[in-house]
């Protein structure tokens, strides 16, 4: 069953004219639906109409001049944030320019063969290092009797030394007897 | 917009945060009205409604003084609600915390009459939540603050003939929600008419 146009009727805003409210009527009667609807929509009406205005919890100026406040105070932190950001953003791109400055002015192929030369030079310091070092610790069996002897008879070298010296000490310190005459 | 209105406006402009508080005062009302029926609940609507004056206060500039300036206020607060319901798209009501003015009133001269207007209250602002954002944003204003079609075009940026359909959409649904409403009078009269059996 069609409800048109009887359904735009019943949700119109706009009063209708006297045969269309007839007809509206005539439908209603026998529209179930229409009928649930216009009852509906009549209700609606009615409850708006009488629904009472809303009111905030009072003091609401007072918390809105606070929340304005803090807001204002937020943002002045947010530009001094930003302006701080700003400063190293621009010290970042002074810092790229002059790097990009100064690689420019140079040559390139010269500075990249620089490194390579000095990446070599350590690479072979390195190498030898390691070469010393392997062969020390492959022939430390044999180097090790050779030093505890050469060390022991430095220090025996090194003792008979220091008794001799003792011994002219104490003999150039020691009182002259009389009647020994010294030649 | 009064002489009064437009004086605090002009001093507001000038950085003036007390003349734009007398404005926040005077509008408080309607426009904690539009964010609790566009939001269902009172913490959500003095959030909104303080948003908006905080908007509206910031763009003060934008304001044309030709034009409304509840208008343009209520189109803040209303635009500002339908992008909250979208970011959190709020599908449901909480209609727990309602604000205090429409709370029962055990001491009005008619407690029951009052307790019955709560409850059409709460069913009302139940039925609206199940609309669109943008359809509840233009029956809110269109019958609890009874702006026209074109004021609504304006306040919501839409084509008159956009918010003509919408509002019959609007009307639509909401009577369908009603009377699909187990309290609904116009199911009850309909009841009457079923077998007893049912």
């Amino acid at each position: 069953m069609s409800h048109q146009p009887f359904e735009n009727w019943i949700l119109s805003d706009e009063p209708l004219e006297p045969d269309q409210q007839q007809a509206l009527e005539i439908h209603l009667e026998g529209c179930e639906d229409c009928s649930t609807i216009s009852n509906a929509w009549m209700e609606i009406s009615e409850t708006i109409a009488i629904s009472q205005t809303l009111e905030p919890a009072p003091g609401f100026t007072q918390r809105w001049h606070n929340r304005l406040a803090l807001r204002e105070k937020q943002r002045q932190q947010q530009k001094m944030w930003l302006f701080t950001l700003g400063l190293f953003f621009l010290a970042g791109i002074i810092a790229l320019v002059l790097i990009i400055y100064n690689q420019a002015s140079r040559n390139m192929f010269y500075e990249m063969s620089q490194v390579i030369a000095n990446f070599s030079l350590f690479a072979v310091r390195v190498n030898k290092i390691w070469t010393v070092s392997t062969a020390f610790i492959k022939n430390f069996p044999i180097i090790l009797p050779i030093i505890i002897t050469c060390g022991v008879g430095m220090l025996a070298a090194l003792g008979a030394l220091f008794i001799t010296w003792l011994g002219s000490m104490y003999k150039l310190f020691s009182p002259v007897q009389e009647g020994v005459t010294i030649k | 917009m009064s002489e009064q209105e437009a004086r605090w406006i002009e001093q507001a402009l000038q950085g003036n945060q007390t003349a734009f508080g007398f404005l926040v005062d005077a509008y408080r009302k309607p426009v904690f009205s539009v964010c609790y029926r566009m939001l269902g609940n009172s913490n959500d609507a003095e959030d909104a409604a303080q948003e908006s004056f905080i908007r509206a206060y910031t763009n003060l500039k934008k304001f044309d003084p030709t034009r409304s300036f509840a208008t343009w206020l209520l189109s803040i607060a209303s635009h500002y609600c339908i992008d909250q319901m979208r970011k959190r798209r709020l599908a449901t009501v909480s209609t727990d915390v309602l604000p205090a003015e429409i709370i029962a009133d055990n001491n009005a001269p008619n407690p029951e009459r009052e307790l019955r207007q709560n409850e059409k209250e709460k069913r009302i602002q139940n039925t609206l939540m199940t609309l669109k954002p943008t359809d509840r944003a233009a029956i809110v204003l269109r019958y609890w603050h009874e702006y026209s079609e074109v004021e609504i075009a304006e306040s919501l940026d839409l084509t008159v003939s956009a918010v003509k359909s919408r509002l019959f959409r609007a009307r639509r649904a909401l009577a369908e929600a009603w009377a699909a409403s187990p309290d609904s009078e116009s199911v009850k009269k309909r009841r009457t008419h079923e077998s007893p059996a049912f």
